[in-house]
């Protein structure tokens, strides 16, 4: 869940809102993994509005942590009197998204709730409200978490290559949705991948006449408009964030702000695959070179 | 009884060519055809569970009897799988084509003498039947098995040891799909097991052997009437007795004919 767009009747505190003069909601949200079977979530909320710390102190609002992992259907909610709330998930209960939302929420109906600190707006107002009404909220980061936690083997990747039933040969395709890139190769071609993908030493050749073409493709996907919100969240770009990320690399940066070409990008990506496809050849068109 | 999960081009493959391969599900006695279509063996292990049976078939069982039955079973059986392994794609296509294919080809009538509609509609139905057809949510409560755990999963009280499954007995056989459709895909805020527990409660006086429940007229106009009142506060933050209390008013008053 998050809240966005979203018109309440009375004043609430957020970031962006202007129901509150001075007050502000600020929420610090760190994690961790604890161990490799759970994710340690802590959040340290401060409303920052006396009337509203009030109402929680004599136990008429709360602190909620609404948590839910849309792919897994995961959704519970932390409830707490205290502004530092530490949790714990299981990574087996998330793939995708862990959606955060740091919430001051009602407990128990209300009459005449006023703020000194409100827009002039509300100048003379107050009102009634029922428990679960909100007072404060912010959307908060949202955890990426690969779905390889939940694999039943290890041999996933981010390509997949598939056959198209054909009675002829076909330009081969390229689609990619939330849990990966798929190239479709006409059968005879689909036939010739598997055989020469069982030796090793065709891989970077297939690399290069395969995955770069696919990843050069996937590259100008994602610079269409709207590409890194449609793709964020999916598994790919979880995958290509943290591959960069563990070479001191911020892939956004390097897709989204850099002047790079995409057939460039892709190259970097793949560690020079023209290169290695290149060099590979010599070996394979002359065994005897490799063996010495 | 061995369980495996469908290998990933294996699966990309049939589902890219459904519209070519379709009438295989009806023509063929066994999944053979499947590694002679792709050339290659489809499938993987997972591990080893003890023999179970799904619903019988044979009987005079309506679909929603078997449906429901199968959620006890699909649960019960597979309970161990976590919520992440349980949304994998592969693992619901490759029990459905493979330990359970013989099931799924009577379960949906795909035999040789019935008359099929056009290569679209069979692709699609089959889409979603033995794969997922969309993603999170709106994949597994459509796929035939996964549907079943998830529901299970969804429904499933340990507290309750004399009848665990005994949410599911209140949502009742009669219109099951309807049900399933409106209760767990529709809206996000039943993932909430506070706000299931809430809304099954309300469901009680509407149990199949009482006064049964209209699935469109009510039920599904009380679930929206829920979701309004989700504008103004956060649901998942209302006790469960609230969820009921909102819930129960809305049966009452679409029951009604409000």
């Amino acid at each position: 869940m998050n809240i966005s767009g979203r018109s309440f009747a009375y004043p609430v505190l957020c970031a962006g809102g202007s129901d509150y003069r001075t007050s502000k909601f600020t929420v610090d949200y760190l994690t961790s993994m604890n161990g490799v079977n759970s994710i340690g979530l802590v959040f340290d909320i401060k409303p920052d509005c006396p009337e509203i710390e009030r109402m929680i102190a004599d136990g008429t609002a709360e602190y909620i942590i609404h948590l839910e992992c849309p792919t897994t259907a995961f959704r519970e909610i932390v409830r707490s009197n205290s502004g530092h709330i530490e949790y714990s998930v299981s990574i087996h209960r998330l793939v995708g998204t862990l959606e955060a939302v740091a919430l001051v929420v009602l407990k128990k109906d209300i009459t005449d709730f006023y703020c000194g600190d409100w827009d002039s707006d509300y100048d003379g107002m107050t009102f009634e409200l029922s428990a679960g009404s909100v007072l404060a909220y912010q959307n908060l980061d949202k955890l990426r978490i690969k779905s390889g936690h939940a694999s039943f083997t290890d041999a996933d990747s981010i390509f997949t290559v598939y056959k198209k039933l054909t009675d002829s040969d076909e330009p081969a395709d390229v689609s990619v949705d939330g849990r990966g890139i798929r190239i479709g190769l006409s059968s005879g071609d689909y036939g010739m991948f598997t055989a020469l993908s069982a030796d090793d030493r065709m891989r970077p050749v297939l690399n290069g006449t395969l995955i770069l073409p696919a990843l050069v493709w996937l590259f100008e996907e994602l610079r269409q408009d709207g590409g890194r919100e449609r793709y964020r969240d999916s598994d790919w770009y979880i995958a290509l964030t943290e591959s960069y990320a563990k070479r001191g690399i911020s892939f956004e940066n390097e897709v989204f702000l850099s002047e790079k070409t995409s057939f460039q990008l892709a190259q970097e990506a793949m560690e020079l695959p023209v290169t290695k496809a290149l060099g590979q050849l010599p070996l394979i068109m002359n065994p005897a070179e490799d063996e010495e | 009884m061995k369980l495996y999960i469908m290998k990933q081009s294996a699966m990309e493959t049939l589902k890219a060519n459904l519209t070519s391969v379709w009438s295989n599900y009806y023509s063929e006695p066994d999944n053979g055809w499947i590694k002679r279509v792709l050339g290659e063996d489809p499938f993987e292990e997972f591990r080893e569970v003890e023999d179970f049976t799904l619903a019988d078939l044979n009987g005079s069982r309506s679909a929603g009897e078997i449906d429901l039955s199968n959620c006890k079973i699909v649960y019960g059986k597979l309970s161990f799988l976590s919520e992440a392994q349980a949304c994998d794609e592969r693992l619901w296509a490759g029990l459905a084509h493979s330990t359970f294919y013989d099931y799924m080809k009577k379960r949906h009538r795909y035999v040789a003498v019935a008359t099929p509609k056009d290569a679209q509609t069979e692709a699609g139905s089959i889409k979603s039947r033995f794969f997922f057809s969309g993603s999170g949510r709106g994949g597994f409560y459509r796929n035939t098995l996964s549907k079943c755990w998830w529901v299970g999963s969804k429904t499933y009280n340990p507290d309750n040891p004399a009848n665990p499954f005994e949410s599911l007995d209140i949502i009742g056989a009669n219109d099951f799909s309807s049900k399933v459709n409106e209760l767990f895909r529709s809206y996000s805020f039943s993932s909430n097991p506070v706000i299931m527990a809430g809304i099954i409660d309300a469901l009680r006086p509407y149990s199949d052997s009482q006064n049964g429940l209209l699935v469109r007229e009510q039920l599904r106009s009380a679930l929206s009437y829920l979701n309004a009142a989700g504008g103004t506060t956060v649901l998942d933050c209302l006790e469960k007795g609230k969820i009921t209390e909102i819930m129960s008013y809305a049966l009452k008053r679409y029951a009604d004919g409000e």
